[in-house]
Formats: structure tokens, sequence, C-alpha cells
């Protein structure tokens, strides 16, 4: 305990350190102009925080490791941000995470009050920024020391529960459909070489298959061809922004509800620190928590400024949630972290339990990262907020082909193979076909991401205990979650809640 | 429920049976292909059957065999069928404006990402990437009629100009 302690107090040190070093004004002006980019990509309908990292994954190829962290994380905290702007001022949410925002925001905007809107998404999202980080800051290294005492049996079923609790929550029709998703994912991560004994699986003798399916082209296919699809085939619809100034008295109102915040901060961080999950979700969630305890909860929907505090909260701080098992376990928190990951991988770094031995300073670099990405964030949003709004003039129609050009360039720069731009185009036309079909592809891309592992973790420890199925489940960690996915598969059947009404709130269902 | 909502369901039901049986197959498949790999490697190379290549494969597909045929028991139960793969309602659904501009996108993708890469018969050179994507700008905005013609020449002038200059100058990255 007293290890962990002293690691926090380090960690802590080292954060003090470099977030003097990122002051230095080279490193400023790029996280200045990577949060501006990625408010760009977050103003923007259809441009993601996933296809912002995504695209610029392949423009940092060349830089060094820290620059290009700065450009990412800059890149993602802008876009999260910045989905709330056209949220409010169009009603039509930038990034999925600000779906929530347009509840209120947008019938704020309506009555006049768009300044106060946005100053209110502006001072949450900065907010739920800080303490996002805080909560990485001072948790990671409790993390990272847990995950360096799990075992194969611990991660195969860590995978496994990340698979069942993504296709739950993130799956638009069905649940089912998020786990085929994830199952899907799983088999194709069994493409290539497999690890104990060196048999090919699945390459049908084609020798670019021997090294498996990459999930950084796949990301790319799975998140941004179906969206060029989508994009240029609707309607070319050209928006009015709506203007307003602000004239609310916001510090009274945020001192008011801090407690409220300090929850939503919490559900962001909670709901971004499961695989694969999100800042979308975590903003529906906290909007919901609102709109139940708030007094004003019947009037939600109509312009309330909780209404648009909420999500904005919740979506930023899961950018901090999402990055703990990034960095503690080597699993993504959401989509966007499922790039970071690539991008890692990338510039040679695998995260995991062994990243902050080998690597001890990162927990505190990533946390200045974010810390100088929220400040940004606030100052950029105060200045060029209403010039952003402009960017929604420009056609989706222009952007897409542009788009799809950075996407084959993302896409041959991770490995400068022509093969992995045929996988991209096959596999984002099966995206497109999936995505009609009601099937989520977070769960599928965290399947691919963990199936290795899930697979070479779940046969060794059938090895290790000779085949016997109890040393999947012997260990404590390991038994719970194993009990995990229990209670989520059972869940979603509904026999929790059966359970719950007939046997502990008495009633007959 | 609305309608409009009853009958985006009732077309959601009827994909999930053509999907559900598609998977229903796949995974019998997967599960014969894990299995003759599995026997393979445990004749050849001494594998027990729960480290053999295959058993995670077997364990996955069969997991997905079952979830595909809960799925296809909902949609069934939800009203799906596979009515709307008759020959007349697919050519309604295919040959409309949506169905031909998809397939139009599927198409320019097509080309750009792999067509453009092939030498063109007969002469055996293959296009340059930066003309490939000056094609494919121009081909994709004036199909959608993304803006005038001098503009979409302009701007994919100037995007394929600057493509090749930050990516393959300034930053260093091999373009395709």
């Amino acid at each position: 305990m007293m290890e962990i302690f002293s690691d926090i107090i380090n960690t802590n040190i080292e954060f003090c350190r470099y977030f003097g070093q990122l002051a230095h004004p080279e490193n400023a002006l790029t996280m200045c102009l990577a949060v501006l980019v990625g408010i760009f990509f977050g103003v923007l309908p259809g441009l993601s925080a996933t296809i912002g990292i995504a695209l610029f994954t392949g423009l940092t190829y060349g830089m060094a490791l820290e620059r290009a962290l700065l450009v990412l994380f800059g890149v993602y905290i802008g876009a999260i941000y910045g989905g709330s702007v056209s949220a409010i001022l169009v009603n039509i949410p930038g990034t999925g995470s600000a779906a929530a925002t347009c509840l209120d925001g947008h019938p704020l905007a309506l009555r006049g009050e768009a300044g106060n809107a946005n100053i209110l998404a502006r001072i949450s999202s900065f907010i739920g920024t800080i303490f996002g980080m805080l909560i990485f800051l001072l948790f990671t290294p409790f993390m990272s020391k847990l995950a360096l005492q799990f075992t194969s049996p611990e991660f195969f079923w860590l995978a496994i529960f990340g698979i069942l609790i993504c296709g739950s929550l993130a799956s638009p029709d069905l649940p089912i459909k998020g786990w085929i998703a994830g199952l899907l994912g799983i088999l194709m991560a069994m493409v290539g070489q497999e690890d104990i004994h060196g048999w090919e699986r699945l390459t049908f003798g084609n020798a670019n298959l021997i090294t498996g399916i990459p999930f950084v082209p796949m990301t790319i296919a799975f998140f941004g061809i179906p969206q060029i699809i989508k994009s240029m085939k609707g309607a070319a619809t050209h928006v009015e922004a709506i203007s307003g100034q602000s004239r609310l008295r916001v510090w009274p109102l945020i001192r008011r509800n801090l407690l409220s915040i300090l929850r939503w901060g919490s559900i962001g961080v909670g709901i971004g620190a499961v695989p694969g999950v999100g800042e979308n979700i975590a903003a529906w969630v906290a909007y919901d928590d609102a709109k139940r305890r708030d007094k004003l909860g019947q009037k939600f929907g109509t312009g309330v400024y909780e209404g648009v505090m909420a999500p904005e909260t919740a979506n930023n701080a899961a950018i901090g949630g999402s990055v703990i098992p990034l960095i503690s376990l080597g699993l993504p928190g959401s989509p966007p972290t499922a790039m970071l990951l690539a991008a890692l991988v990338l510039h040679g770094v695998r995260p995991g339990p062994m990243l902050t031995v080998e690597n001890p300073g990162i927990i505190a670099e990533l946390a200045a990262i974010i810390l100088w990405g929220a400040v940004f964030l606030f100052l950029l949003g105060l200045v060029l907020t209403r010039f952003m709004v402009k960017v929604l003039n420009v056609s989706l129609r222009i952007l897409m082909p542009i788009i799809a050009v950075l996407c084959v360039i993302g896409v041959y720069a991770y490995n400068n193979n022509t093969f992995h731009l045929k996988l991209l185009f096959v596999f984002g036309i099966v995206g497109y076909f999936m995505d009609k079909m009601g099937y989520a592809p977070a769960p599928l891309i965290l399947g691919l991401i963990l199936g290795n592992l899930a697979d070479a973790f779940f046969r060794r420890a059938l090895l290790l205990s000779d085949g016997s199925m109890l040393g999947l489940i012997n260990r404590p960690i390991a038994f719970f979650f194993f009990l995990a996915c229990i209670v989520t598969i059972l869940n979603q059947l509904g026999l929790v809640r059966y359970v719950k009404n007939r046997y502990f709130r008495g009633e007959k269902t | 429920m609305q309608p409009s909502d009853q009958q985006s369901n009732l077309k959601m039901r009827n994909k999930d049976v053509l999907f559900s049986l598609i998977l229903i197959l796949s995974s019998v498949s997967l599960i014969v292909y894990a299995l003759n790999m599995s026997i393979r490697a445990i004749r050849t190379v001494g594998a027990s059957f729960y480290d053999a290549p295959g058993f995670s494969m077997l364990v996955i597909s069969t997991w997905l065999l079952v979830l595909s045929s809960v799925l296809l028991v909902v949609a069934l139960k939800q009203g799906g069928t596979l009515r709307w793969l008759a020959p007349g309602q697919i050519r309604t659904a295919l040959w409309n404006r949506s169905s031909l501009k998809t397939l139009a996108v599927f198409i320019y993708l097509f080309l750009y990402m792999i067509g453009f890469g092939q030498p063109i018969p007969g002469i055996h050179v293959v296009i340059p990437f930066w003309l490939s994507t000056f094609v494919f700008l121009v081909l994709m905005m004036i199909t959608f009629k993304a803006t005038s013609i001098g503009y979409i020449i302009v701007i994919s002038g100037l995007c394929t100009l600057i493509t090749y200059l930050v990516f393959g100058y300034f930053v260093r990255i091999p373009l395709p």
C-alpha cells in the first residue's frame, strides 16, 4: 500500500515537471492547433473524435512520441467539446457524444440563450476533462499495480467481460447484436499465425494474412468508411446557426450544482473506464441521472441548463476514464482510445501492465497533456466558437471525399502495404452493411483488439490447469470477472430484474 | 410505437433473419474448420485438445451459433421473414436513387483503393497516386454535385497538392 502511495506522489511530482515542460511555446502551439483541429472535427457532423484521431495517427507517424501524443490528445479533447457547438446551435450533434446535449442545448438556443448554452457546455467540458484527468492521475498507478498480478485467466475473463459489456451498452438495436459483433471481432483476430503452436488459421494461403488482420486499417474501415458512404448518399443539407449572447451568471449556477457535477464527472469516468464503451454512453447516462434527480426533471428537453451541463461534464470526464484501462491494461476504454492504442503501437509503445514499468513517466505525461488540452479547450472555446460555426457551411460532399483520401493515406502509412487498402475497402463495405443492420462497430473492434489475447490466455490457462475449466476461475480476480460476465448476460436476459422484483421488492411480475 | 417505427423495426427484423441465417451457416463451417485443424494438430504436433489451435475458434464459433440462433428466433417472433428477398421486391429495393448512390460510392472507393493501384491492362503502367487522388476527388464531387465544376477542380487540385506536400514532403510518409 505504501508503495502505491509513494508511486502516486512520484507521479504527481512528475506531472508538475511535465506540465512545466509542455508550457514551452513550441509544445503549446502544437497543442493549441491540435485542439483547434479537434474542435473543427467535433463541430462537423459526421467527423468524430475517432475519425480525427484515425487520420492524425498517420500524420503523426513521423513525429516523436511526445509530440504525437500532444496532437492526438488535443484532437480528442477538442472533438469531444466541439460536438456540443453544433448540437446547441443547429440541433445536429457534431459527435455521438453530443447527442444528449441537443435535447436541452438547442431549445436554449431557440430561446435566445445560445451564448449561455455554449458557455455552460464549455465550462462543463473543462471541469469534466480536469476531473477525468485527476482520477486518471490518482487511479492509474493503483490499476497498473493490480494489473501486474493478472495472469492468463484474469486477462481472459477481462477480455470477455469487456466485449460483453461493450456489446450490451453500445448496440443501438438489440444487445445480442453487440455480442455477435464482439464474437466476430474475436474470430477476425484469430486470422493468422497463432501464438502457441505457430499454426496458420483462416489465411487461405494468403501470405499477407499470416501476421493477422491489423486493427488500425480495421478501425478506419469500420468507423470511417460507413460514415463517408452515409454522408455522400445523404441529402445535401444547409444548416443555419443561431447566435446569442451570454447573460448568465455562470458561477452561482456551477456552485449550486457542484455535487451534481462531481456525480456526472464520476459517471463519465466510470463509464469511460469500461472497455470499449466511451463518452457517448456516458453522456446519456449522466443526462438521465440529471433528469431523474433534478427538481426540474419534467422540464428537461425544453431548455434546462443542467441538461447541457450533465452530458458535457460526463463526456469529457470519460476521456480521462477511458485512458485508465488503456494504459494499465492495454484495453481501450472508448473507440477514440482504440485509435490511440493503434497510434501508440505505431510508435513502438505497447500499452498494458508493463508500460508503467518500462516507461514510468507515461501517466504523469499523459495527465499533463490532458490538462493542457483542457486549458486550450477553454481558451479556444472562448474566442473561436462563433467562428467555428462557419465551418458548418462547408458541404459534407466536399469534405467526405477528402476524408476518404486521408483514410487511404493513414492506412497505407501504417505498414506501407497495399494489401491493407484492399482490407480497408472490403471491411469498409462490410462495416457499412453491419451499421445498416444495427451492429455497432465498437464491440467488433474491441473483439479484434482483444481476440488474440483472449485466445492465447484461454488456452494457456487450460494448459496450466491441465485442461480443467476450474483453472479459469480458481483465482479471486478471475472469479470476480467470471461472475461479472455471468451477471452481464443474465441482466440482458432480464433475469436479474426478475429476481430483484420477485424476491427483493415482493412484486409479482 | 409509431407506425413508422413499427415499419422500420419490421425491416430490421427482416434483415436479422437473413443475417442470422448467414451467421448460422458461417459458424457451422467454422466449427468444422476448427475441428479439422485441431485434429490435424493433435496428430502432427502432438497438441492436446484444449491447447490445439482450433480450440478457441471452436468455442467462439459455438457461441456464435447459439447467439445467431437466438437472433433468428427473436427476429421470427417479431415478424421477420425472407419474403423481401423475392425477385420483384429485391429489384424495387435495389433500383432506387439511394441504392444507386451507394453503389456509386462503392465503385469510386473500389477504384481509388484497389483499381488505381493495379497496372493498366495492355500497357502495364500504374497510375501515380497524385493523379488517382485528383481523379477520385473530381469524380466523387461531380457525381454528388458538391459544388460547381470549376470549384471542384480547384478544390481537388489544391487538396491533392496539399496532401502531397504535407504527407510526402513535410511528414515524409510513404504514399501508395
